[in-house]
């Protein structure tokens, strides 16, 4: 019998069998816990279940992100069920940055839905600037049309039994004599004009001649035998 | 020179004890080094490295420490490594997301805190100059 225990030996490759601290391990309680727990303690898996059971009692998670920690569960499940310390350490690991990534995830969902009700309000206040813009326009433009209308109104031709206004004559410049004849003489006159000055040119000395005779007053200069030969 | 007993129950035992030692090497985790190089590659396409930063430090050391595992056939080793790299980029990529979105409300925030104060100035001027 005793020859026939080195059979035994393959027994020892499974891993964790021959370490020391397999001494610890137990099999699974039967405590009625949703996880099963063993014999030892690992300060990391305790670490995940705490870490686990807040975020599973955490309002914002089991609204935002209800299905999210499924994974965290079964890692952490997994750990506790493992006879590799190791193993159970590292799975514990992985179920704690479940619960960090859920966690991450849920304040995401957060600021999402923050995301959406500020765009709403964005919407609803340029609706608003819009429509008093529009409101201002529509003053403008009656404000306008009014004006438009009683510009028009003035514009209109007075009524036939309507007593225009005196209008004063537009004062004209002073023109020389030249441009009198030519504006305002016709030909023929500016014609008789030039035979009526070239006459007087010619007679020119004459106008110098003294009236002497046959006059009162002012002319009255001569004498009455002058004024008898005039007459 | 030491010679192994003729025994056939020793000589099964042996072979049995080598099969298992084979077995247990595994085979080389390629696709969760992959996995956790896929991961930190998506979690710096979401600006990782600004927003989580320690996070992301740490899956990539452990991604760097998964590939020496590989090299070294250190195989339940750079499982583990590139297991862990990978949910820690898969953290920091949710953190990162996270502050994003949020950096995104805040600056909604502003924006229509400034919007309410222009509609209020424009009311009061339509109001002023109202006919």
């Amino acid at each position: 019998m005793r020859r026939k225990l080195y059979l035994l030996l393959p027994l020892l490759a499974f891993p964790g069998w021959g370490a020391a601290d397999t001494l610890y391990y137990a099999r699974p309680s039967e405590a009625g816990d949703d996880f099963h727990h063993y014999g030892y303690r690992n300060e990391a898996v305790e670490q995940a279940q705490a870490a686990y059971l807040e975020a599973s009692q955490n309002q914002d998670i089991s609204r935002s992100v209800p299905f999210a920690l499924t994974g965290a569960a079964q890692y952490l499940r997994e750990a506790e069920q493992t006879y590799d310390r190791d193993e159970a350490s590292h799975l514990a690991y992985l179920a704690q940055r479940r619960v960090d990534a859920v966690h991450a995830l849920a304040d995401e969902r957060h600021a999402q839905r923050k995301l959406a009700e500020y765009l709403g309000q964005r919407e609803a206040i340029l609706q608003q600037v819009r429509a008093q813009e529009m409101e201002r326009l529509q003053r403008e433009l009656a404000r306008q049309e009014a004006r438009l209308e009683a510009e028009t109104e003035a514009a209109k031709p007075p009524p036939e039994n309507h007593t225009p206004a005196p209008v004063k004559a537009p004062v004209p410049a002073k023109k020389s004599m030249a441009a009198v004849v030519h504006d305002e003489l016709k030909p023929e006159e500016r014609r008789t004009l030039y035979q009526l000055l070239t006459l007087l040119k010619t007679h020119a000395a004459d106008r110098a001649q003294p009236v002497k005779a046959g006059t009162v007053g002012r002319d009255a200069g001569g004498t009455d035998d002058e004024n008898e030969e005039s007459e | 020179m030491w010679t192994m007993p003729n025994r056939p129950g020793l000589r099964v035992g042996v072979l049995g004890l080598g099969l298992l030692v084979a077995g247990c090497a595994g085979r080389p985790p390629i696709d969760t080094v992959s996995g956790a190089d896929l991961a930190v590659n998506q979690a710096m396409n979401a600006k990782a490295q600004q927003y989580a930063p320690e996070d992301m430090q740490k899956a990539l050391d452990k991604v760097s420490r998964a590939k020496q595992a590989m090299t070294e056939e250190h195989y339940d080793r750079a499982r583990r490594l590139a297991e862990e790299a990978q949910a820690d980029a898969q953290v920091a990529e949710a953190v990162a997301r996270s502050e994003e979105a949020r950096r995104m409300a805040q600056e909604a925030q502003t924006t229509i805190d400034t919007l309410r104060k222009e509609a209020q100035n424009r009311s009061k001027r339509g109001t002023d100059h109202a006919p």
